[in-house]
């Protein structure tokens, strides 16, 4: 029953995270992500203070927010105030964000241990709320992709059409920095919000690697981080059955995540370029080249 | 604990051991800095020179990862990133000499470990995090108050043109006009009470000797420049003026000295205005 639970949750956050995921590489975001992975801690912790509550979907649908716009006010300001380089902000403020966050939950809290969950994750204490806590936020990710499909598409592959077309780029920005917010947090107790990039990145680096239309891709990417979640819960099973292993789940998953990566491209690398020369050379032959 | 670290667990073999670490780090630094500083800078130019950029590359990623492995036990993995950026930019504020910026870095770093440790101890709260913060507000500190580049350095310098600019401006209104006529808000009071003190401008808001001399070679770089734009460029008379207004407050008696002689001493500005005699 717990594995079934813990399969659920897993694939749902895969789901969440493949449905942005696409969009965030392709506007060559990921670190701005991997930024904001690391700030919702903050986040999460001032809306603790706000509403009282930790895992209620108010509080964290109000860190979500103040997360994506203290990480993009600040990195912004750095950038344009005082003229620092964007690596060197994005650095800067992220883990600038995070030792704040963890010094706010620990003064707060005088419990370490929350701060290491909320950096690791345990997917081995998910229950039905997980599920009920996670599933609005695949609904709210899935709602605004289906809505916004469009304007998400123009703008993250030719600005000056979207220009033309009068979508205005930024509110589509900040609602992406917004549901990648959302999108971390949902991940937050299963896999914690270091693991979390690995969800966003890696299934749409392999799904790419084999498709190059954005539709497929977004329909590639969530299957292949529900394969690797739903794999992942079976080996972890496996391995403290067989082995009296007791490994982090999370870890696992994401480390499948970037085994299926890496196989993916070493198969694609050693066999397709071969195949389309040999394509091309038919090709040139055809044509009489 | 690797996430945060934790300095209480550290006993006297882990002194020597990062220690020893970071004095081999120094120490390759000092003794590789030339092709380094080449590399960094100029790759292109480090290649046709011959240097090994490649193997220095790589030997330079090896040292960053010493150095992430010296931090471990102190700052935490997660955070070291932040330990690695915050002291270089703290001390990037304060040199545009590399050897400096190594030193100064390095001493950031030491700061802000030494800081963030005692601090944690202090508030028994994790060493990592309070580290990376310290190592933040020296930062931000630089960032903020650094001479010459720092923010605040910055907006001083263009808000005391400004006024400089302003100042002129009343000088070059009175010359024309030959009174003071505006609302005196406070940065005009403020422009005039400087223009008093400098002794250009006396009580009754009237031009001093000195005063009018500044204002007339004020008006000559104006005219001197709306001359320069038309003739030599080809401007059309009735469009110089703006530029005009803009130059004269940055011209230099250099350039000045050049532009009379380009243009052969002149008497008459396009609009048939006479130019001021160079008088200071």
């Amino acid at each position: 029953m717990t594995d079934l639970l813990q399969m659920t949750v897993l694939s749902a956050i895969a789901i969440s995270c493949g449905l942005v995921g696409p969009f965030l590489v392709l506007k060559r975001m990921a670190m701005f992500a991997n930024s904001l992975s690391h700030t919702i801690l903050l986040g999460i912790a001032i809306a603790f203070l706000i509403t009282g509550s930790l895992f209620s979907l108010s509080s964290l649908l109000i860190g979500a927010f103040l997360a994506a716009l203290m990480t993009a006010f600040f990195t912004g300001g750095l950038i344009r105030l005082f003229r620092l380089q964007e690596d060197a902000s994005i650095g800067l403020v992220f883990t600038s964000l995070f030792a704040l966050g963890i010094t706010v939950v620990t003064l707060f809290t005088r419990d370490a241990h929350l701060g290491i969950e909320a950096v690791m994750g345990n997917a081995d204490i998910v229950q039905m709320s997980d599920l009920k806590l996670v599933l609005p936020f695949l609904g709210l990710n899935l709602l605004s992709i289906v809505i916004f499909y469009k304007q998400f598409q123009i703008t993250s592959f030719d600005q000056s059409l979207a220009k033309i077309l009068k979508i205005s780029a930024s509110p589509f920005h900040f609602l992406l920095l917004f549901l990648i917010a959302t999108t971390c947090i949902s991940a937050f107790r299963a896999v914690g919000v270091l693991l979390v990039l690995a969800f966003l990145v890696g299934p749409f680096l392999t799904a790419r690697l084999f498709c190059h239309r954005l539709p497929w891709l977004l329909f590639w990417t969530p299957l292949i981080g529900t394969i690797a979640s739903i794999c992942g819960v079976l080996l972890s099973r496996f391995l403290f059955e067989a082995f009296d292993l007791a490994l982090s789940t999370g870890g696992i998953v994401a480390t499948l995540i970037g085994l299926i990566y890496v196989f993916a491209s070493i198969k694609i690398n050693l066999f397709t370029p071969a195949a389309k020369s040999a394509n091309l050379k038919g090709n040139q032959k055809a044509s009489g080249i | 604990m690797l996430l945060f670290g934790q300095a209480a667990t550290m006993s006297d073999i882990h002194i020597w051991i990062y220690g020893s670490l970071a004095f081999f780090v120094a120490l390759f630094l000092f003794l590789t800095f030339r092709p380094l500083q080449a590399s960094l800078f100029d790759r292109d130019f480090s290649h046709s020179a011959k240097m090994p950029v490649q193997a220095l590359e790589r030997i330079l990623f090896w040292l960053l990862l010493l150095s992430l492995i010296v931090g471990i036990r102190s700052v935490g993995v997660v955070l070291m990133s932040g330990m690695v950026i915050a002291p270089a930019v703290a001390a990037r504020q304060f040199t545009d000499r590399l050897q400096v910026l190594f030193v100064l870095a390095g001493f950031f770093g030491a700061v802000s470990g030494l800081f963030g440790n005692y601090l944690s101890v202090l508030a028994n709260l994790p060493t990592g995090p309070m580290i990376v913060l310290v190592g933040t507000s020296f930062a931000l500190f630089s960032l903020l108050f650094a001479p010459k580049r720092g923010v605040l350095f910055r907006r001083c310098r263009v808000l005391s043109f400004r006024l400089r600019c302003l100042e002129e401006n009343i000088l070059k209104g009175i010359w024309k006009k030959g009174r003071f006529s505006e609302t005196p808000s406070l940065i005009v009071r403020t422009a005039l009470w400087r223009l008093k003190k400098e002794g250009w401008m006396n009580d009754r808001l009237e031009l001093t000797a000195d005063g009018t001399l500044k204002a007339a070679s004020i008006v000559r770089l104006h005219r001197l420049w709306e001359l320069y734009l038309s003739e030599q460029l080809g401007f059309q008379a009735e469009k110089v003026h703006r530029t005009a207004e803009e130059m004269e407050h940055i011209l230099t008696p250099e350039m000045e000295e050049k532009l009379t002689r380009l243009l052969e001493n002149p008497k008459h500005d396009p609009h048939h205005q006479p130019i001021p005699e160079k008088g200071l």
